[in-house]
């Protein structure tokens, strides 16, 4: 108000625009007033129109100290929205914009709460108008907005027709004899508060088209402290895209300067920046955790997979354990009823037997010692003695040794007389012995030989055992040298898992390679390549 | 001829073992036993044997290596013995449901004693009596 007065004292005439900076209204409004009668002009030329500073006055008079609360610059075709936090404020706008319309002899129309409906009313009283004579002439209708409501609610959307009906209904009898209508509104607000979002935009809507049909002027109103939070931002936002004018809840509009109301908005673009940037960090914060979240879960799936697979091969350690022990301990009792029962003891039984017992016990410690192997390669304790060997001296000594228990399948031996390296030879021989037990298990219905081909080119000197047995089925083929992998698992003992595992390991140690093939004709082609001029 | 458990003849034991010293070991004391223990390794051997012999009891080790599952080896010989035939598991794992999946009478757990593989053995003939009185 001092800006304006200080306007208003520099000149005599302003033109539309500058009457509309001192009045706090759009360019629009002034044309209409001045269309209406409601503000004088003076036409100066052929396009020029411009307005004297004393009816500028009036005007402003006019609007009087309560410019803030909005209700009193708004003029027939005007759909204006106004929030608020306390009821009272609400009750004083809605009584001046009511009051002055049945002041000036024309009518009223409220669709509001109870409580507001009454406060309204005694408020309308206590400025000395006659609401008793204003209602029995039809000036002035009150509704309440919880009972209208329902009336053109079909499910949770507004129904046009029905809306026309009810609201328009009550709109066109208050308009009779010409009269100019205010409206205020509370439906919407109800409908907002209720979550229909949808149905509240549509309302909004509805009365727009009404609005337009009818020429009245209409005040809605919401409570600004209930339609809080960032799930509201979006209704907000078409609400007021619904209205000509927004009006600021009071906290706003009640400050009394524009340059304290400039620093308001400056104060709330900052808070908004402030909360649009509390909001990123919070997402931000979810993101991590999610992340976070989602490592821990894959731990926890690699940690319980682990448990598993520990557990599984206890228990396939503990069957292949077993099963040389059932067989010591029954050829050991076997001679031992024979003997309690007194019966003369072949001397061929009892070679069969401990043969059997000591074939048996090689079997456990071959056992223990790949469980301890795998154990010292855990630790990474496994370390060889290499010394300078024959090679040819180690193959021959294996193939010998799987001969006695290759259950008649025979193993044929090609390869140089002998073959000088630098090796860890008992470790050699365990992967041999590996190669071979593994082609003699896999092999269990074939008759051919298993055949153990040695050869060397002057830098590489390759070790391979070709089996016609079961061969490895394609999907498994590259876990075979994984720990604890077994290629023939449906339902079936196949060791423990680790010989390919811990020959691997050795082969690697002695800076070689190993792998495997699979013939077109079946069966598999294990090698194993070692350097020539190994420096271990 | 394929009943032998007419009187006076050797009962025959079909044993399913693929681990060949706990095979050779089972025959000889069944053997010694009086019993005629028939041992095979694989379900082809096994099915050889039913054809020519009738087993009162079968005793089979229920973790076989190989690419044949015991179920189709113990429902090939039942095809021929008829679901009377007792089966007696055995394994170095744990009874895991298979051998009662199987309708086995009993459960050896490797490694046993001899006298309760006799017991057990000796369990399975009488059942297989009783059965066959039944039927």
């Amino acid at each position: 108000m001092i800006a304006q007065t200080e306007l208003l004292e520099e000149r005599a005439y302003y033109n539309i625009s500058q009457a509309a900076a001192v009045l706090g209204v759009s360019r629009v409004s002034v044309w209409r007033w001045i269309r209406d009668g409601d503000l004088p002009a003076v036409r100066l030329g052929h396009r020029t129109t411009r307005i004297k500073r004393e009816d500028l006055e009036g005007v402003l008079l006019r609007l009087g100290s309560k410019r803030t609360s909005a209700s009193n610059q708004t003029d027939a075709g005007e759909h204006f929205v106004q929030f608020y936090e306390q009821d009272a404020v609400l009750v004083e706008a809605v009584a001046s914009f009511i009051g002055a319309a049945l002041r000036a002899d024309d009518a009223g129309i409220v669709i509001g709460t109870e409580a507001h409906r009454t406060a309204l009313d005694k408020r309308l009283a206590a400025n000395g108008l006659d609401l008793a004579a204003a209602r029995a002439s039809g000036r002035y209708v009150s509704l309440d907005a919880g009972d209208t409501l329902p009336r053109f609610m079909v499910g949770d959307m507004p129904d046009p027709d029905l809306f026309f009906d009810v609201v328009g209904g009550v709109s066109k009898r208050t308009m009779r004899d010409g009269r100019r209508v205010r409206a205020f509104g509370e439906m919407v607000a109800l409908l907002a508060l209720d979550g229909k979002h949808d149905a509240t935009v549509r309302l909004e809507e509805l009365w727009n088209q009404l609005q337009h049909a009818c020429g009245f002027s209409l005040f809605c109103a919401y409570p600004m402290e209930r339609l809080a939070g960032e799930s509201l931002a979006d209704l907000l936002g078409n609400v007021c895209a619904e209205h000509s004018r927004v009006v600021p809840a009071e906290s706003y509009t009640g400050l009394p300067s524009q340059n304290d109301q400039l620093r308001a908005v400056a104060a709330l673009q900052q808070k908004a920046i402030w909360l649009e940037a509390e909001i990123a960090q919070r997402k931000q914060a979810e993101e991590r955790l999610r992340l976070a979240l989602d490592d821990e879960r894959v731990a926890r799936d690699a940690a319980e997979s682990a448990l598993r697979q520990r557990d599984e091969f206890l228990s396939i350690a503990a069957h292949e354990l077993k099963t040389p022990i059932t067989s010591m301990n029954g050829h050991a009792q076997l001679i031992e009823r024979r003997l309690l029962r007194g019966g003369q003891l072949e001397a061929e039984e009892v070679t069969k037997a401990v043969q059997t017992i000591t074939g048996q016990g090689r079997r456990l410690s071959r056992l223990l010692n790949q469980l301890f192997d795998v154990s010292q390669l855990q630790a990474g304790k496994l370390d060889l003695a290499p010394q300078r060997a024959d090679l040819m001296e180690t193959v021959r000594q294996a193939v010998e040794n799987a001969r006695l228990s290759s259950d008649g399948r025979s193993i044929s031996l090609a390869g140089p007389a002998s073959c000088e390296l630098v090796i860890d030879a008992l470790r050699l021989e365990q992967v041999l012995t590996n190669l071979l037990d593994n082609a003699i298990k896999y092999s269990p219905h074939s008759h051919e030989a298993i055949e153990v081909v040695v050869r060397e080119d002057g830098t590489t000197v390759e070790l391979s055992v070709r089996d016609h047995g079961l061969g490895i089925p394609p999907d498994k083929r590259g876990h075979i040298f994984e720990r604890f992998y077994q290629a023939h698992t449906s339902g079936h003992r196949s060791g423990m898992g680790l010989g390919l595992y811990v020959s691997r390991q050795i082969v690697e140690l002695h800076e070689g390679e190993i792998g495997a093939e699979f013939p077109a004709g079946g069966g598999s082609r294990f090698f194993v390549r070692l350097p020539m001029k190994g420096t271990l | 001829m394929r009943d032998s458990s007419v009187d006076g003849a050797k009962k025959v034991v079909l044993v399913l073992e693929d681990d060949k010293p706990i095979g050779e070991l089972i025959r000889s004391v069944l053997a010694e036993e009086g019993l005629e223990p028939l041992l095979a390794s694989n379900g082809i051997q096994a099915l050889a044997f039913v054809r020519e012999h009738l087993p009162e009891l079968l005793l089979a080790d229920i973790h076989l290596a190989g690419s044949e599952p015991v179920e189709d080896i113990v429902h090939a010989v039942r095809s021929f013995t008829g679901p009377e035939l007792p089966l007696l598991a055995m394994s170095a794992s744990r009874e895991d449901g298979r051998a009662e999946a199987l309708e086995a009478y009993g459960f050896l757990s490797k490694p046993f004693d001899l006298a309760t593989l006799l017991e057990e053995v000796q369990r399975g003939l009488e059942l297989r009596q009783q059965r066959v009185r039944l039927s």
